[in-house]
């Protein structure tokens, strides 16, 4: 099973902009935030659930994040996450970002380059 | 204590808690979600453990993070909170910028004087002086001042008492004449002792320094150049290394010297032993030894032990004891610069303290009213939640906000006006400070000092409105009419008794001022007998070996007047240096009796009157006539004359004077011709009596050359250098800088007493002010407070003196007591001063009853003005149907 240290820091910063995409629409619970993922990546990421609430945690430290206990449709205890006005910009930022990255990366490992 | 200080909590339990919830309800969802895709519930439950990555792994993962957030969180939680207070003070002094403005203003000038009195402090009495080991350094006393040394101690090994002392120095300063002409001067420099210049760290900013063979016996004469000699004289030209300096010692036999130039001493070095004497124009080895006066002792040595020490060895060593003799004295090389300062610089610290005392007691007067003015406000965060404890700490914040900015805006101008004033208050003050002129400014302990002062009034403020009433009950101050709540007896007590501190503190002040003033004024007004305006000095110095006794001299005094004749300036010789008071003779009365009369002498010629503007009252002065040869004669002063000769004739008596250290050698019988009007050397001279006696019967090697001239000075000083260069070039004329006019030294000696008069001054004005912002306050303050009380006693009929008495008697009250306790401040402040004070006694009354007049008037009408303006203006009807 992949452990997150073998998971390289790239991912993780990729994670937090997926997180921080999935809070874009709406306010979730963890759990939505991970069922959200999932569904919206065919393949898996492979990651464990707890890396999720870990880059939850670490963006709500860094103040992108703001997080309350609610209730769910269940009637259950849940924390809610919501972006903040830093969140909504930081999401801004890196989207751009690891866009270009993936473009660059792709146009280097597609085949037809020349060289390599 | 939770409630007090609503901090949020950090707790690791807390912590440990919520992750466990939050990952219990993913847990759920996901195993809800998996069994409806058909798995059991231990499947489910198995499958949802996997997923996450094993929940013990999971967990302690998410237990980290989260720790690392909640820690996070709370801080920054705490952080708004404070600045949430800081906004909120803000906004507080922004609603009264009246207060607001008064407050840092007056805070930050009283911060600014403390800080810069402590910066005087700190680089005249704490700062070392400019060498390693400075504070080891001594001056050795063999005598007290005026008395004779023990002889003979050449015997006196140094070496014995290297336990004790670790370098003796007999350095010995010297003068030199170099140049000839016009160009002759005179310059002062050292005769250093072997190791003298290693002891003082001095490094040559050119070339070298002094070495072992420049000590050896026939080595060449070598000479390091003052910088400042080196750059008026040379033109600070390196090639002058390796020339010859010619010059004569100014005591010895005048032969011209040679030395070669091999180094240039470092800018502003000063010998420690002279430091007063300024920087020295010259330093050459010392060839043979003599008397140390100096000596730098061994790293943890007292100086009382090393001065018990050397003087068993000088008792043991010397050939004769003077009678009386008992000991040696050290005194530090520091100590022996500074000590004539130390009184006055105290006594200026002193009042800034006391300055920032009333400042302090100001504001709290001022934060105490405008505690008053918000407790309704106050009382309502109370019923809203707020704890004391909250409370407390916003007044923190706002007295801590305004200490902040008064103390940066008072270190900022105390900064500005050191670096612009220093060389100002070292001109002041009459020595430079140790370690330069750059030494004074704001150094670490300054800031310390201060910022720890600051802290403190920050603290103590913060404090003043927690003594307003907190006992009364909520709802008794919400239903209060009017604005601002009554305040009970306690308050009206705690404001009167620091009004009181105040004005006894700046009666303290006043009267500090008022005998300085007294004192200038009758420094100023002290007729000198003489005239100063106009009047300029040279003096002359006729070298050893030329001009062996005073035929010689008077044959060059001759020649110099008949060539001086030719230009129409009055020239008055003279043997005595002025503003000095020389030493007492005793005069014997031709009747035989001795009557205890002493007076000084001095030789003067027949235009010194004139020139000096003094008036002779009988007889007549001295002429040409009066020679050697001729009969001896001799002009007394007024005061002089009534004592010698009640019955006023004393012209035609004969008098003789004999120095009273060598009983029985006695001058020849001179005759009374004449009586001048009486002359004060100094403004503190009480000695009136004085003796003339013809210069060319006593002719000296160094004269003072006064002159008046209504040309520019240059012109005169030109003409007699020309002339004595005519006669012989190799006589020296000093003078022709600002010093050589008599109304400058008069201005200069003047100094000290005015600069602390104006300082003082200053400061009273400035505590006076304070203290009616204060009694103006409080009295506005109780004005609108008790407007309806006033109101009801205009309607039953009182008259609006009455209504304004109420106020004022209040004042006087506070006044009385004020007074009453300040006259202790002012017998300290007395104290403190007298050595500064002169023509005045330290309780002198008039000044008490002025200074206490001026605080009483001034504090009266600050309690009539607002008394007069205030609700007064209403009328009655208006005030009581207000609410």
């Amino acid at each position: 099973m992949a452990r997150p240290s073998e998971q390289n820091t790239i991912l993780k910063g990729t994670l937090d902009v997926l997180v921080l995409k999935a809070l874009s629409r709406s306010s979730m619970h963890g759990f939505e935030v991970t069922a959200w993922l999932e569904e919206q990546a065919s393949s898996s990421l492979g990651l464990d659930d707890s890396a999720v609430y870990q880059a939850l945690y670490r963006m709500e430290k860094r103040g992108l994040l703001n997080a309350e206990w609610g209730v769910t449709d269940n009637n259950r205890r849940a924390r809610y996450y919501t972006l903040t006005r830093a969140g909504r910009a930081h999401l801004k930022a890196e989207t751009g970002r690891v866009l270009r990255y993936a473009d660059t990366v792709r146009s280097i490992l597609s085949p037809g380059r020349q060289g390599g | 204590m939770r409630r007090w200080f609503r901090l949020p909590v950090t707790d690791r339990v807390r912590t440990e808690a919520d992750v466990d919830a939050e990952l219990a309800s993913h847990i759920e969802e996901r195993v809800q979600r998996l069994m409806a895709k058909g798995l059991t519930e231990p499947e489910a439950r198995a499958e949802a453990e996997r997923l996450l990555g094993g929940l013990a792994q999971a967990r302690y993962r998410l237990v980290h993070e989260a720790w690392d957030r909640d820690v996070r969180l709370s801080r920054r939680e705490r952080m708004r909170a404070r600045l949430d207070d800081v906004r909120y003070a803000v906004r507080a002094l922004r609603r009264g910028p009246m207060f607001t403005a008064v407050a840092v203003g007056s805070l930050a000038l009283a911060f600014a004087l403390v800080a810069s009195t402590t910066a005087l402090v700190d680089a005249y009495l704490l700062r070392s002086m400019p060498y390693p080991d400075a504070d080891r350094l001594y001056q050795v006393n063999y005598a007290l001042p005026g008395e004779p040394e023990p002889r003979g101690m050449s015997s006196l090994d140094w070496s014995a008492l290297a336990t004790v002392v670790e370098h003796a120095d007999d350095s010995a300063p010297t003068r030199f004449y170099i140049g000839a002409g016009a160009d002759r001067q005179e310059v002062m420099g050292l005769l250093a002792a072997r190791g003298s210049l290693e002891l003082l760290d001095v490094t040559a900013a050119s070339g070298r320094s002094l070495d072992e063979n420049d000590y050896a016996a026939g080595a060449e004469p070598v000479l390091l150049i003052g910088h400042d000699l080196w750059r008026t004289r040379y033109g600070s030209d390196p090639g002058v290394m390796g020339s010859l300096f010619r010059a004569s010692r100014a005591s010895g036999d005048g032969a011209e010297e040679s030395f070669r130039i091999v180094g240039v001493l470092p800018p502003n070095f000063r010998f420690a032993r002279t430091y007063s004497r300024g920087t020295l124009d010259f330093v050459v080895p010392l060839r043979e030894p003599m008397r140390a006066y100096m000596v730098q002792l061994r790293e943890g040595v007292p100086a009382a032990h090393a001065q018990q020490v050397i003087t068993d060895a000088v008792r043991r060593a010397a050939t004769s004891l003077p009678p009386g003799w008992s000991s040696v004295q050290l005194e530090s090389v520091h100590e022996g610069y500074i000590a004539p300062l130390r009184p006055v610089l105290f006594a200026i610290t002193a009042a800034a303290v006391i300055v920032l005392i009333i400042t302090s007691i100001n504001l709290a007067v001022l934060m105490l009213l405008r505690a008053l003015r918000r407790q309704k406000e106050s009382a309502m965060r109370i019923a809203l939640g707020a704890g004391r404890g909250q409370l407390l700490r916003m007044q923190l914040v706002e007295s801590g906000l305004v200490c902040g900015a008064a103390l940066l805006i008072g270190l900022a101008v105390s900064m500005t006006a050191l670096r612009m004033l220093a060389p100002v208050v070292e001109e002041r003050l009459g020595r430079d400070a140790p370690g330069g002129t750059m030494a004074i400014a704001i150094s670490l302990r300054v800031l310390l000092a201060v910022g720890a002062a600051g802290v403190l009034i920050s603290l103590l403020l913060s404090l003043m409105p927690l003594l307003a009433p907190w006992h009364r009950r909520l709802a008794d101050t919400l239903r209060s009419a009017g604005r601002s709540a009554t305040d009970g007896s306690a308050t009206r007590r705690l404001r009167s008794a620091l009004l009181a501190l105040q004005v006894a503190a700046s009666l303290a002040l006043l009267v500090g001022c008022g005998l300085m003033i007294r004192t200038v004024l009758n420094l100023v007004g002290t007729d000198l007998g003489f005239r100063t305006e106009h009047v300029l000095r040279a003096r002359i110095a006729l070298p050893d070996d030329r001009y062996v006794d005073p035929a010689a001299f008077l044959r060059f005094y001759d020649q110099l007047t008949e060539r001086l004749a030719a230009y129409p300036i009055p020239w008055a010789f003279t043997n005595a240096s002025p503003f000095y008071e020389y030493p007492q003779l005793a005069i014997e009365l031709d009747s035989g009796d001795r009557g205890g009369v002493d007076a000084g002498q001095m030789a003067v010629n027949e235009r010194y009157f004139d020139v000096l503007g003094i008036t002779l009252r009988h007889g007549r002065g001295f002429t040409a006539a009066d020679r050697p040869g001729a009969e001896p004669v001799a002009i007394v002063s007024e005061t002089l004359a009534r004592r010698l000769a009640p019955d006023g004739r004393a012209v035609g008596r004969r008098i003789r004077t004999a120095d009273q250290a060598d009983v029985g050698v006695a001058s020849e019988w001179r005759t009374i011709v004449g009586v001048a009007s009486d002359v004060r050397q100094t403004h503190t001279d009480t000695d009136l009596d004085d003796v003339y006696i013809p210069f060319a019967q006593a002719p000296a090697r160094y004269a003072p050359v006064y002159f008046t001239t209504d040309q520019p000075p240059s012109v005169g000083f030109e003409l007699l250098r020309a002339e004595v260069a005519a006669i012989d070039p190799l006589v020296l004329v000093s003078g022709g800088a600002t010093s050589s006019s008599l109304a400058e030294q008069e201005k200069r000696l003047l100094a000290g007493p005015r600069f602390l008069m104006s300082l003082l001054t200053a400061f009273a004005l400035f505590a006076a002010l304070l203290t009616a912002l204060g009694v103006y306050g409080v009295t506005a303050y109780a004005v609108q407070q008790r407007e309806r009380e006033l109101a009801i006693r205009a309607a039953v009929g009182a008259t609006r003196r009455q209504l304004i008495l109420l106020f004022v008697n209040d004042a006087v009250r506070t006044l009385a007591a004020g007074i009453a306790a300040g006259l202790f401040g002012a017998v300290a402040a007395g104290r403190l001063l007298l050595n500064q004070l002169h023509g005045v006694q330290p309780l002198d009354p008039l000044t008490l009853v002025s200074a206490g007049a001026f605080i009483g008037i001034v504090a009266l009408l600050a309690s009539w003005w607002p008394a007069a303006r205030g609700g007064l203006s209403r009328t009655p009807f208006v005030v009581l149907n207000a609410d």
